[in-house]
């Protein structure tokens, strides 16, 4: 069933190594975690050439998260404590993918999630009412309708809030005392039911997004009840190449679309997000930063759809003139001045090196041509 | 523990003399020869492991002589360093001379869990002989001076300091470092040594923790050629070491050595320098001299930041504090995370004790996570960063990182003992510090207000205070109170000062150590030194009263007086006695706080100021144009003293005949000194306004200075406000001026007007401005409306102004070249 989902959940898509780090697992497990600390963290930043699991079915971990091995490390130690743990950072930083895979390891399951934003009540974060029966049989267990959080808290498992800083700040506040006290009260059922004891394992994975409404908003009392953790862009080159040609391959063959993605023309891209990203090349050249967030996410999406471009339009190899064309769509969003920006990187960056280096960074100016021309006041 | 986890396929190229793990470590227990007489230790500077294990070792082991990596050229007064009584952080610091330059400073700094002083501290309990190895001042600094051929002058970029001993450059930065960094899965050389050797190496016996550190410094040198060693001075350094190992293992039955793990790796295959062999630095007439000083944590740590050792130096002060505890680790982890948030929370951050107890135990949990064993400086700093910001930690965590380092750096400042002997003058200042119950620490600036009249022990700190400020020292800064010198503020009771203690005053104090051996003494013959150079100046000898009375310092002040006495005589500046006669008179006013009333000749000395000033003031009309404003502020000084202490003024018929000297002088040369005399003397019942008015008029027909009304006008008004403010013949004069004027030449006055108009106060002008507008027969509405002048008029009065400030600067300049007159004569 998975393999036909247009995306599957981590705990699907990865289930052979959950399966295979849950067999060669040895270390002491918090209570109703599936994997232990270690094991989650090997699961998510790999085993480097280790192989897991008997010889017929050898299995070697994947790398997911770059760039920064201590934060995830730091994550999990989180998790396993009282605290909850709130990613924060720029979007397309795979501060979502981090909290699937962290859910996915520890809990089993990634779908405990609760999507924040402007309209997200507190009857979504915390339970609602099955209605025709609420009116046939009033307010008994089996009409309350258990929000992923209700759930989570009662099987002692994660649970994930995305976008958390978008949901009304009432609506946030709600998780003060399931943060605290870990319980959550029914005050219309009766009896025992009127109280939900958060079981062990249990949780919550926040992200927020630093680009709009940040955390600065959030109350004192919940933002004392989570771990914060700042996920950057990946810094080391080598690593967000590797990253994005990987991810984008993978894309690519998911879509069926069978092209050669050639390192070289990843790295121009990736170089050109990095040097944009810092507001500076490699050789010390100042550059206006673009608003956008040039995420590594958006680095994937632009070498997906270059890759596209290349197998319905061009000879199934990726070229410099595919990523261009997908490039402007990446770096201007809202802002036009970013394709100001862009252009005048081609001009300092570009161009010098096409000059110095030649090969492709020649190939990259020819393609500059493709962009949408600036519009001069 | 590392020696069978150590990748022997590291890097191909390298020849590795053993080849499995077990030969490796038959190779190193040699190198180490415990069961010799002459036995090495590795160690690492500052690490609370390493001490551990070194004294554990040293205790077993019981050598009759201990050899230490640190300057042969202390080893005359090497005991001293282990006095009981020296409290930690303390320093050898070495300058290097050449003719008398300085060419730079090394320093070889210790702690409490510095192996080095371990080691020493051990020697004098044991009695054991202990005896510094190493070249006394870095050869590769000395080295890095004699290349740049500047030997006449030194790089100033280049007598920045020096560490003594760079050991850990060379281990930091080896290939097998970089390669074991990525395999522990560590960030950089500092996190794996920690991991590796101190929260790992705790628990260690000393014999496997020295062959663990040995095995990692042996493979990292295997990664150094030849010619690396020797660019940075390893090998000169190496065959120094072995000499003194040889001559010792002839002296001594059981030898110690202990250096760092670099060397100690090498040691045993190193040829042994000649005997008294000429050094480069000897070679090159470099004299060293070492002696010791205090040091603190906070230059502790920024000196191990970049260099040599571990930086944290109040985080690992607290393992060695509680080395014997079952985990000294997490006390010291604990102890700065409560620390941390406490500094925090006083800068503006919300945070509890729960947050605190929540990030000791996430601390502790991440170390276990790693396997480290105990909690190291990387976990604390995570910790703090993850459990006390709240938000994105490059925007919102500058408050907690700062807080975090302060707390692991600490704010200790070590003490000498007698022993230490070489700088009195630290001592001094130390005893001053202590004798005005002044904690010395080196945290962050603190302010101190002194209760000036209240407090005896108030006045005391800041005449210590004064005195510091004045030798320059960075440890004093005044930031409000009376202010003797200018009369600011007078009336304030209260004296703020912002401290704050460096180790670098150290340094500067002992540069002065030559002028004197308490910071009174040195203070003293410096401000004997100014007032020599001031010669017959008087208002520069009368600041050095000044100084000289803040500073506490009445004996040598009284000296400075009978200077001071004479020089009036011969000083024919009458701006200069003029206002030492002002200085003086402040002195007399804030005379109670400066206990100045038991310096007899003040009142005296300013009559005499006056006097000689009075009977200079013919000279005022030739002062140069630049310094009219100080000419004005004199005068009114003088006034001021005449109507109100006129037991400091000269006599009238004197002071009267030279005014009106002066005002004769000054007609052909300054309209502004003129105007000033001019108003002095009004002031003084000579003179009257019609003559005043006279003068505008006969300056307005002179075209030859637009500027010639508006600088009469201000001289007059600095000295009499009143001239113009009744009606009478100068307000009439001066709107006569105005009216009648062309309106070109009245532009072009307006701004010297302006500036004179200036000095009234906002009711005077106003109440001159109505009386203005009467008399041009418009109300004071119609009076406002004027000022809506259209934008060309506005734009041209712009114009003007910016050409009379180049004008007057012009004039300025012209008049100081040839005083000729350029004003035609009353009368004329």
């Amino acid at each position: 069933v998975a393999d036909h989902n247009l995306r599957p959940s981590a705990e699907i898509l990865y289930r052979d190594e959950l399966a295979a780090l849950e067999a060669a697992d040895t270390f002491a497990k918090p209570a109703n975690w599936r994997l232990s600390p270690k094991m989650v963290a090997k699961f998510i930043l790999g085993s480097r050439g280790q192989k897991l699991g008997d010889k017929k079915n050898e299995i070697e971990i994947t790398q997911k998260f770059f760039g920064d091995d201590a934060l995830v490390e730091r994550c999990v130690v989180t998790l396993a404590s009282q605290r909850g743990l709130l990613l924060v950072g720029d979007p397309g930083t795979a501060k979502s993918m981090l909290s699937e895979l962290l859910a996915a390891a520890i809990s089993g399951t990634s779908l405990l999630t609760v999507q924040g934003s402007a309209a997200t009540t507190e009857e979504n974060v915390k339970y609602s009412w099955n209605y025709a029966m609420l009116l046939g049989k009033g307010p008994v267990p089996e009409a309350l309708v258990a929000s992923p959080l209700y759930t989570a808290m009662k099987s002692g498992k994660l649970c994930r809030f995305e976008e958390m800083t978008r949901c009304p700040l009432e609506v946030q506040d709600s998780l003060v005392s399931v943060m605290s006290d870990k319980v959550l009260l029914v005050p219309e059922l009766k009896g025992d039911a009127n109280v939900v004891y958060a079981q062990e394992g249990f949780n919550l994975i926040g992200t927020a997004n630093t680009r709009d409404r940040g955390v600065n908003e959030m109350s004192a009392a919940l933002k004392r009840r989570f771990n914060f953790e700042t996920v950057r862009p990946i810094a080391d080159l080598e690593s967000e190449i590797s990253l994005v040609q990987r991810e984008a391959e993978k894309l690519l063959t998911r879509s069926n679309v069978k092209v050669d993605v050639q390192r070289e023309v990843i790295e121009l891209l990736v170089t050109a997000f990095q040097e944009l990203r810092a507001g500076e090349s490699r050789e010390g050249v100042k550059l206006d930063k673009p608003t956008t967030a040039l995420s590594t996410a958006e680095a994937v999406g632009v070498a997906y759809a270059a890759g596209l471009q290349a197998f319905y339009y061009g000879n199934a190899k990726l070229t410099p003139q595919d990523v261009v064309s997908h490039l402007a769509g990446a770096v201007v969003k809202d802002q036009t001045d970013d394709l100001a920006k862009l252009s005048n990187y081609f001009d300092v960056v570009v161009k010098p090196r096409a000059k110095k280096q030649g090969g492709i960074w020649s190939v990259l100016l020819e393609a500059q041509k493709i962009l949408p021309k600036v519009e001069k006041p | 523990v590392l020696l069978h986890a150590i990748p022997f396929n590291w890097e191909s190229k390298v020849t590795l003399t053993f080849k499995t793990p077990a030969e490796l470590r038959k190779g190193l227990e040699k190198v180490l020869g415990w069961n010799t007489s002459l036995a090495l230790f590795p160690v690492r500077h500052h690490s609370p492991t390493c001490a551990l294990k070194l004294d554990k070792w040293l205790r077993k082991f019981k050598p009759d002589a201990v050899l230490i990596e640190g300057p042969a050229a202390y080893n005359d007064r090497i005991d001293i360093l282990s006095d009981p009584k020296h409290q930690a952080p303390f320093a050898l610091v070495a300058t290097a001379r050449k003719k008398g330059d300085v060419l730079g400073r090394a320093y070889y700094p210790f702690c409490d869990y510095s192996p080095e002083l371990v080691a020493l501290r051990w020697a004098r309990e044991a009695g054991a002989k202990a005896e510094f190895i190493d070249l006394v001042y870095g050869e590769r600094g000395v080295e890095d001076f004699l290349q740049d051929g500047t030997d006449e002058e030194p790089d100033l970029e280049r007598r920045e300091d020096k560490l003594g001993a760079a050991e850990d450059g060379p281990l930091a930065r080896s290939r097998f470092t970089q390669e074991l960094v990525k395999r522990a899965g560590c960030r950089d050389f500092d996190e794996v040594w920690e991991a590796l050797f101190e929260q790992q190496g705790w628990d260690l016996s000393p014999e496997d923790w020295a062959l663990d550190v040995l095995a990692y410094s042996h493979l990292s040198r295997a990664g150094y050629r030849q010619d690396e060693l020797e660019a940075e001075g390893t090998v000169a350094r190496e065959a120094c070491m072995a000499r003194h190992m040889e001559e010792a293992s002839k002296k001594y039955k059981k030898v110690a050595v202990i250096t760092g793990a670099f060397h100690t790796a090498a040691l045993r295959d190193v040829a042994p320098e000649a005997p008294r062999a000429r050094t480069k630095a000897e070679q090159a007439d470099i004299e060293t001299d070492v002696y010791l000083a205090t040091y603190s944590f906070p230059r502790l740590d920024a000196l191990l930041g970049y260099a040599s050792g571990m930086s944290g130096p109040a985080f690992y002060q607290h393992i060695w504090d509680h080395r014997t505890k079952a985990d000294p680790f997490a006390i010291a982890a604990q102890r700065v995370l409560v620390e941390a948030s406490r500094l925090a929370r006083h800068d503006g951050e919300t945070l509890g004790t729960a947050d605190a107890i929540g990030a000791v135990a996430f601390a502790v949990g991440l170390a276990e996570f790693r396997g480290r064993g105990h909690v190291g400086r990387v976990e604390v700093v995570e910790s703090a960063r993850t459990c006390f910001i709240k938000g994105d930690a490059e925007l919102l965590g500058r408050r907690v990182l700062g807080a975090v380092g302060e707390t692991l750096r600490g704010t200790r400042v070590g003490k000498l003992g007698e022993s230490a002997g070489q700088s009195v003058l630290v001592l001094d200042f130390q005893r001053q510090l202590e004798d005005l119950r002044l904690p010395l620490e080196h945290g962050r600036p603190q302010d101190k207000s002194l209760d000036l009249y209240g407090s005896e022990l108030d006045l005391q700190r800041s005449r210590f205070f004064q005195q510091c400020k004045y030798l320059e020292l960075d440890f004093a800064e005044c930031t409000g109170g009376p202010n003797l010198v200018t009369g600011e503020d007078l009336t304030l009771k209260m004296e703020t000062w912002r401290l704050q203690y460096t180790p670098e005053i150290e340094a500067q104090l002992t540069d002065q150590a030559v002028f004197g051996a308490t910071i009174e003494d040195v203070a003293t013959s410096k401000l004997v030194d100014e007032a020599l150079k001031a010669e017959n100046k008087s208002a520069e000898l009368t600041l050095a009263v000044v100084k000289g009375l803040v500073m506490g310092l009445h004996r040598p002040v009284e000296r400075l007086i009978g200077k001071l006495a004479q020089a009036m005589f011969a000083d024919d500046d009458v701006l200069s006695l003029l206002r030492a006669g002002a200085t003086l008179r402040t002195v007399m006013e804030g005379r109670e706080r400066l206990e100045a009333a038991s310096v007899d000749g003040v009142p005296q000395l300013a009559q005499q100021a006056f006097m000689q000033g009075a009977l200079r003031l013919e000279r005022l009309a030739h002062i140069s144009p630049d310094q009219v404003e100080s000419v004005l502020g004199a005068l009114s000084t003088l006034l001021d003293v005449v109507l109100t202490q006129p037991k400091l003024a000269p006599p009238r018929d004197l002071l009267l005949s030279h005014a009106i000297a002066g005002r004769e002088a000054a007609r052909l040369q300054s309209p502004a000194v003129l105007g000033a005399l001019d108003g002095f003397l009004l002031q003084l019942g000579e003179g009257d306004l019609a003559g005043l008015a006279k003068r505008i008029v006969t300056l307005s027909q002179g075209k030859t200075r637009i500027d010639g009304v508006g600088s009469y006008l201000e001289g007059v008004i600095s000295a009499s406000r009143q001239a113009l403010l009744g009606d009478g013949p100068l307000f009439d004069a001066l709107i006569a001026y105005i009216r009648d004027t062309e309106w070109d030449d009245f532009l072009a006055s307006l701004p010297s007007l302006r500036r004179a108009l200036t000095r009234l106060s906002p009711r005077e002008t106003e109440s001159v401005a109505e009386r203005a507008a009467k008399l041009f027969g418009i109300t004071k509405a119609e009076a406002t409306a004027l000022f809506g002048a259209s934008p060309e008029v506005v734009a041209r009065l712009g114009t003007w102004e910016q050409g009379y400030v180049a004008d007057e600067r012009k004039w300025a300049a012209d008049a100081a070249l040839k005083p000729a007159a350029q004003i035609t004569p009353e009368g004329a």
